[in-house]
């Protein structure tokens, strides 16, 4: 061996030896969990803060769109509120599990969205409220001390999807479309309200952010995590048990959400969209021992079953020809991976959520 | 020096693993069944344990999915765990011996809501139920002897009631209204949370007839009433859920009696107690002068004194849920994490043991 060629091998060594150290320290950091304040700031940052403002931008152009429609009942301005109203319903999609803090303050949940309506309460509701025709009950604020029902999406997916009487000018529509303008305005003072709870001074971003002693919701890092931890348990249990269960239980009679517009696979679609954002910016994987890849490659599979399908037993825009998956298989995938957080990647990231703590009873 | 059984507790820390002792080994030991409990075990699915008053595992009986309270008939050593809402079967079995279960279903159009009580003869069995289609609350009345067999119905006089017990006169059942409307096809959502109305309900248990009623409204409208047990005066004690915002959250434990008016806990002097809004289970002790609630959200266990209506003590368990009366200390508890504890008023802990691989359900019973 020439010393040239010694050398060679040396500096080829030499790299590999160096390769490898900057592929471990790579991978160790690519590995690397955040602390549990991280988590809250990713959580906070990639998802929920954005998504907030989302429904609020989303919703914002409703209530121009009826005066539109209202006023001169051209196709463009109805194709402007049907666009408009697609992507506030998969705004709200993607906010609408986090079922804590603003969002369960003084029922503004079922307020944006009556859904679900097993009852039927809504159409009850409407049915003498648009007969009696009363301008009173829907003008200037009024409708915001209504039944929830009247006040939300459903009820404007209601009159956009009624044939026999569209929203058009004219005294015969007159109420329908004071109706639909209060319910626009009502929502995107909604919308604006959850976005301002989330961000003004002190508001649940702060909570979050600052948990202490004197924090009368978070006393730890710990807790404002596992608050991300639970809302992304109650997504999965969402979207199994209201979405795609009814698909294959052959008792249940759940109408989907937004089913009058033909939104129910968008929905589904937002709604599984949003709530990966929220598992990819908590990282639960990366608390995960490497003893535990397989975890990781279970969520995989799982995650791909769910952006596979459309939620109804049919495949999404993005799948394969022949990728459709079973909505039984969707529905087990789905509480698999939630099984997981709770059993494996809650206990590995010190969140354990106990048993009884995470749904009341 | 003789050894009682408070000694025998007194400072132990016990890890076991989850594996029942075999019927013969407990007849050797003369170990008497104690607690009962639904649980989930290590690997998902559920059952109804029996603990001896150390905390060993003397029997199972699988459920076939999550169960909630157990319902005791001491006298008989009759059983009956209950699925949880919106699940609509029941597994009667013996306290005492390992017979083989009796399992009953709700009827069409009704769901169990995971509570029930014997009458104090231990002939009847009254069951609080959804009539789904009528959306309102039902009292389902079953006969022990012909196999749990539905015979009649009472109205519950609330929407969604939750524990239901039959008071120390044996005429009167007392029932937890939750106020919430919900329907199995919309899983365990609430569908009425503006317009909910919790109460409290006496209703005779013969005829069926509304003796009392507190309903919470205004400020404490909110306050979903779910779980209930019944102090040495007589007294009634409550447990609610708050479903408001937590920064609204009232004082979630109170009293009130078929002739005195509903009234809440005062918070204690150094500060209200967190509790974030839930109090998972309720129980008198055996003596009946105190009450445990336990709040898993908060992980924290709070003692009333029953006869003045203030906080006495508190104590920490993390997912802490099942209480029940205890002999050897004043209260027993167990937790989501496997944990059973006894512990007196005060938060003086005497015994602790885990069973590896369970979570304790919400409800531990004693047995006898």
């Amino acid at each position: 061996m020439t010393v040239k060629r010694t050398i060679e091998l040396f500096v080829i060594w030499v790299a590999g030896v160096a390769f490898g150290m900057l592929a471990l320290v790579t991978a160790s950091l690519a590995a690397a969990p955040q602390s549990h304040s991280g988590l809250v700031i990713s959580a906070l940052e990639k998802h929920i803060l954005p998504r907030v403002a989302a429904l609020e931008i989303a919703a914002e152009p409703l209530a121009g769109d009826v005066k539109r429609v209202c006023e001169n009942g051209d196709d463009a301005s109805r194709e402007d509120l049907s666009g408009h109203f697609r992507q506030t319903v998969e705004a709200w999609a993607g906010v609408e599990f986090l079922r804590f803090g603003p969002m369960i303050d003084a029922g503004l949940r079922e307020k944006i969205s009556f859904w679900p309506d097993p009852r039927g309460i809504m159409a009850r509701q409407m049915r003498p409220f648009i007969a009696t025709s009363d301008l009173k009950a829907v003008e200037g604020g009024a409708l915001a001390k209504q039944s929830a029902a009247l006040q939300g999406l459903p009820a404007l997916e209601v009159l956009l999807t009624d044939k026999d009487a569209p929203l058009a000018p004219g005294a015969a529509s007159a109420f329908r479309c004071a109706f639909a303008l209060a319910i626009a305005e009502n929502v995107a003072a909604l919308a604006h309200r959850l976005r301002d709870a989330w961000t003004m001074d002190g508001g649940w971003k702060d909570k979050m952010l600052r948990p202490g002693s004197d924090n009368d919701t978070y006393k730890g890092s710990q807790e404002s995590a596992a608050e991300i931890v639970k809302a992304l348990l109650v997504g999965f249990q969402l979207i199994a048990d209201m979405q795609v269960k009814p698909h294959f239980e052959t008792a249940a009679t759940l109408a989907g959400p937004f089913e009058k517009a033909n939104l129910s696979k968008a929905y589904y679609a937002a709604s599984v969209a949003s709530l990966q954002a929220l598992y990819d910016a908590a990282a639960l994987e990366d608390f995960l021992p490497e003893d535990k890849d397989w975890v990781k490659n279970w969520a995989g599979g799982a995650w791909r079953v769910m952006q596979a399908s459309d939620g109804a037993g049919g495949r999404s825009a993005s799948a394969a020809e022949d990728e459709a998956p079973l909505v039984r298989v969707l529905f087990d995938r789905i509480t698999g991976l939630r099984k997981l957080i709770v059993g494996e990647m809650s206990p590995a990231a010190g969140l354990t959520v106990g048993f009884n703590e995470l749904d009341g009873d | 020096m003789a050894i009682d059984r408070r000694n025998l507790l007194l400072g132990t820390v016990a890890a076991t693993a989850a594996r029942p002792v075999t019927a013969l080994s407990a007849k050797l030991a003369g170990v008497q069944v104690a607690f009962a409990s639904t649980v989930r075990r290590a690997d998902g699915s559920f059952a109804i344990v029996l603990l001896s008053e150390t905390g060993a595992l003397l029997r199972e009986v699988p459920l076939s999915a999550r169960g909630h309270d157990i319902a005791v008939h001491a006298a008989s050593s009759r059983a009956v765990a209950f699925a949880r809402r919106p699940g609509t079967f029941a597994v009667a079995f013996e306290t005492a011996r390992a017979s083989e279960p009796v399992i009953f279903t709700a009827q069409d159009g009704r769901h169990f809501f995971g509570h029930g009580a014997f009458s104090h003869d231990g002939r009847l069995l009254y069951v609080s139920e959804n009539d789904i289609a009528g959306a309102r609350g039902v009292i389902g009345i079953y006969d022990v002897a012909r196999g749990y067999k539905k015979i009649g119905e009472h109205e519950s006089f609330g929407l969604g009631p939750h524990e239901i017990i039959l008071l120390g006169d044996g005429k009167t059942l007392a029932v937890a209204n939750g106020g919430l409307d919900t329907v199995p096809d919309a899983g365990r959502e609430n569908l009425n949370l503006d317009a909910m109305e919790p109460s409290l309900t006496f209703v005779d248990a013969a005829s069926g007839a509304l003796r009392a009623k507190h309903v919470l409204s205004g400020d404490l409208q909110q306050l979903s009433l779910r779980h209930i047990a019944a102090d040495a005066a007589g007294g009634l004690w409550f447990g609610g859920q708050w479903e408001g915002a937590l920064s609204a959250a009232p004082q979630l434990i109170g009293s009130a009696g078929m002739d005195t008016a509903l009234r809440l806990v005062a918070p204690p002097a150094t500060g209200a107690i967190d509790l974030k809004g839930y109090i998972g289970s309720i129980a008198a002790s055996r003596d009946g002068r105190y009450i445990a609630a336990s709040a898993p959200k908060a992980g924290r266990i709070v003692f009333i004194n029953a006869a003045t209506g203030r906080f006495a003590a508190t104590s920490l368990l993390k997912d802490a849920c099942g209480i029940a009366h205890d002999d050897v200390a004043d209260f027993a508890a167990t937790s989501g994490f496997g944990t059973l504890r006894h512990e007196r008023v005060g938060g003086e802990v005497l015994s602790v043991t885990e069973l590896a691989g369970l979570a304790f359900d919400n409800h531990l019973r004693r047995t006898g």
